[in-house]
């Protein structure tokens, strides 16, 4: 909060502290209470009856009986397909997310950085609004563009790749091998820009007296990069690293909506956990107990990776928020 | 005065007693996923109101949220509908065991039934799970195979004169010998690469082989599929298929890119454009389409489906609907008369062919002259007449509880197949393998 020095100074309290801090605490918890009974209900709720289903051998309009950890076990070792199918969409997931991470920060940083040095503001305002505007556009919407482009007959992709006498009858969609980074490339394009603008917005936020002074040092632009620019957007960089991972862990819409006939890719080679999850609980057994479990296991393994990120990245050190 | 009173008194009752009927009214609530066959409905909603005094109320459900909505009513036990239309075709509801089906068994309704025997038995077949009969089909959706004289022609064929696929695959290479940057200008089939799915699914009927034995045990690796799969990737090596492009497919046919496809009556819409110059966006079971216009350059023609094997069957069908109970409904015996009514009253099954170009499933009227008239999109070749045809010969596909998740299993296995990571014996193995394993679980549970 800014006041003037020219501002009279504030009346003193009349009431006893105690009471006035019980008062503030009161309106305090009056303040947060809507939340917090949202969060309740919406929140803790749904994760405790989440967790319950886990526990049930629920399928389809059967409640289901208490079946205690059997679907974690036949999940992680007992059941042959469903570990297999598990531990599949685990490594998928994670290609998938560490190819999201490995293309799009970077990208996204060096983007920014050379944003950043645009002197012209009126440009540099279109060019961040043009990278931001994949965001707004629905994933749905993206897919199915995208699933036109690559089109094996009539798409963009392979007339281009003709029209440079490259081999022009690559079926995209329908390959094993293009699955995953067609993944990666779509969601490089949504993506990168939302990135890019954090970024650029963190970048905004460095004194450029250091930059000064660090010339004066004699110091290069290169190390100026490193020592003074990259230290100081660790808070930008953390959270897009933090968010963009949670992003890939939970993919599924796309990967839902790219492929045809929800198949997840040519033998089911981009079924991502969530997509996994679906699969189980509403596409076909309805085996809700099952899909719960892997929603738990999923929770679970981004809970651990955004830990270790924190710890590795080092967020809330030397009082970063 | 006491006359005008007593009269007066006999009004009041006689309006009080018209008021309660009214009251006692049963709302009956159909949730359909087809916009198509609901307009069909709506418009006979007075009577079907009259005959049975209920006041119905028909809700088009997205077909994407179809079962997840209904299993969240189901489980929470209010707002489950008295009956619903769904898919017949990876519907996902029923079960072998009464009991897990989201819908009632309609046998004991069946016994008494007069309509229900004359239904194709082809077709319900994909409603009967565990020898259990869950649902009244719709419709039949014969196909045939549309195609585009002038462009064959040009290629010098004559597509009435093909017998078998193989001959129609061997003809295709004429077809698709004019090439641009590499491509074929013109392709014989559309097709999604995607394993049992759209043209494939309606070619494979005919070969006769069958994914879940009569006990609806899996049969994926048997010498019969495996041998259609091999013949299906011999034909793939042609250059005979384009993407099947839901979206495009008017303008396929309309550009000449796409010469011929395997319909069912629901499709057939899909000609209007290319045929006739005016698509005045007709609903389909995708939902409503746009009114376009285009130039008719080309000349289409119809004609049952190329046999899978000299003498075989020239029959298959492709999609379909069926009505049925969910579990919990009040009076379930009064829904079946209704949903009966429905589908199979004597006027509704012409109306259906009239409004929505869908063949009814009773033979009994398929002799009516309206199925006899001749088809300006096809040259006035009698379209109505090859369906009623096609329809008689529908071949009967063991349906069950695991059907369509072999199916998808298949398709995890097809793209590695077709791009030669795998062999088709070692994919069918796969396949085979998962389905063992979804059948005993099935019986444990």
């Amino acid at each position: 909060m800014f006041t003037s020095a020219a501002q009279p100074p504030l009346p003193a309290a009349q009431t006893h502290p105690r009471r006035r801090r019980g008062r503030d605490a009161l309106g305090g918890w009056a303040m947060v209470a809507p939340f917090l009974i949202l969060l309740l209900v919406f929140n803790l709720y749904v994760f405790g009856s989440g967790l319950y289903l886990s526990l049930t051998d629920q399928q389809g309009i059967n409640a289901g009986d208490f079946v205690g950890l059997e679907n974690y076990r036949d999940l992680l070792f007992a059941d042959e397909f469903k570990a297999q199918d598990l531990y599949r969409a685990i490594g998928t997931t994670f290609l998938y997310t560490l190819g999201c991470l490995a293309t799009q920060v970077p990208v996204a940083f060096a983007l920014a950085y050379v944003l950043n040095t645009i002197p012209f503001r009126r440009l540099r305002t279109a060019l961040r609004a043009a990278f931001f505007l994949p965001v707004l556009i629905n994933t749905v919407v993206i897919a199915l563009l995208f699933r036109m482009f690559f089109n094996r007959d009539q798409g963009i992709v392979n007339q281009l790749l003709g029209a440079l006498g490259l081999p022009s009858h690559v079926d995209w969609l329908m390959n094993s091998q293009w699955a995953l980074p067609l993944l990666v490339v779509v969601s490089f394009w949504q993506w990168t820009g939302f990135h890019t603008v954090y970024f650029l917005a963190q970048l905004q936020t460095i004194d450029p007296a250091l930059y000064e002074a660090a010339r004066l040092d004699g110091i290069t632009p290169f190390g100026a990069l490193l020592r003074i620019t990259l230290p100081l957007m660790r808070p930008a960089i953390t959270f897009v690293m933090v968010t963009a991972a949670i992003g890939g862990l939970q993919m599924f819409d796309l990967v839902f909506m790219l492929f045809p006939n929800a198949t997840y890719g040519p033998g089911g080679v981009a079924k991502t956990l969530v997509a996994y999850i679906y699969d189980q609980g509403f596409s076909q057994q309805f085996l809700t107990g099952v899909a719960s479990a892997i929603g738990w296991i999923t929770f679970l393994i981004i809970a651990a990776v955004s830990i270790l990120q924190l710890r590795v990245l080092g967020l809330g050190k030397h009082g970063e928020a | 005065m006491r006359r005008a009173s007593l009269a007066l008194l006999m009004l009041a009752l006689a309006a009080l007693a018209r008021d309660a009927g009214a009251a006692e009214k049963r709302k009956v609530t159909l949730w359909s996923f087809a916009p198509n066959n609901v307009e069909e409905y709506q418009a006979r909603k007075a009577d079907i109101e009259a005959k049975f005094n209920i006041e119905l109320d028909i809700q088009v459900v997205a077909q994407d949220a179809f079962v997840q909505k209904l299993q969240a009513v189901m489980l929470d036990g209010k707002g489950v509908p008295d009956a619903i239309e769904w898919l017949i075709e990876n519907n996902r509801i029923l079960n072998a065991n009464p009991k897990k089906s989201f819908v009632l068994p309609l046998d004991e309704y069946l016994k008494s039934s007069k309509d229900f025997a004359k239904v194709v038995p082809g077709r319900i077949a994909w409603t009967t799970y565990g020898g259990h009969v869950y649902g009244l089909p719709h419709d039949v959706h014969p196909v045939v195979l549309i195609y585009n004289d002038t462009l064959w022609k040009a290629a010098g064929v004559d597509v009435a004169m093909l017998e078998t696929w193989d001959d129609f695959f061997e003809a295709s290479k004429k077809l698709t010998a004019e090439k641009s940057g590499g491509k074929p200008l013109h392709y014989a089939l559309p097709y999604g690469n995607d394993g049992l799915a759209n043209s494939m699914f309606m070619i494979w009927q005919q070969s006769g082989s069958q994914i879940l034995d009569r006990s609806g045990a899996p049969t994926v690796s048997s010498p019969e599929f495996t041998a259609f799969v091999k013949k299906w990737l011999e034909w793939q090596k042609t250059d005979a298929f384009t993407m099947w492009d839901w979206g495009n497919f008017k303008a396929l046919l309309a550009n000449g890119t796409l010469a011929s496809y395997t319909s069912p009556d629901w499709w057939v819409p899909q000609v209007n454009l290319a045929s006739t110059g005016n698509d005045t966006g007709s609903t389909t079971a995708l939902g409503d389409s746009k009114a376009e216009k285009a130039e008719v350059k080309y000349q289409f023609r119809v004609r049952p489906l190329p046999t899978y094997r000299k003498g075989g069957p020239a029959a298959s069908s492709w999609g379909g609907s069926f009505m049925a109970i969910p579990r919990g409904t009040k009076d379930p015996a009064l829904i079946y008369k209704i949903i009966e009514y429905m589908e199979y009253d004597q006027s509704a099954l012409k109306t259906r062919w009239e409004k929505t170009s869908m063949l009814p499933p009773f033979a009994s009227v398929w002799e009516d002259p309206m199925f006899k008239q001749p088809d300006p999109r096809f040259g006035g070749q009698k379209l109505g007449e090859l369906m009623v045809a096609t329809a008689k010969g529908l071949p009967k596909v063991n349906s069950g509880d695991i059907f369509w998740d072999v199916i998808n299993d298949f398709a995890a296995q097809y793209t590695e197949i077709a791009s030669g990571k795998i062999s088709v014996e070692e994919g069918l193995a796969a396949t085979q393998k998962k389905a063992e394993y979804r059948f005993q679980q099935l019986k444990r549970m």
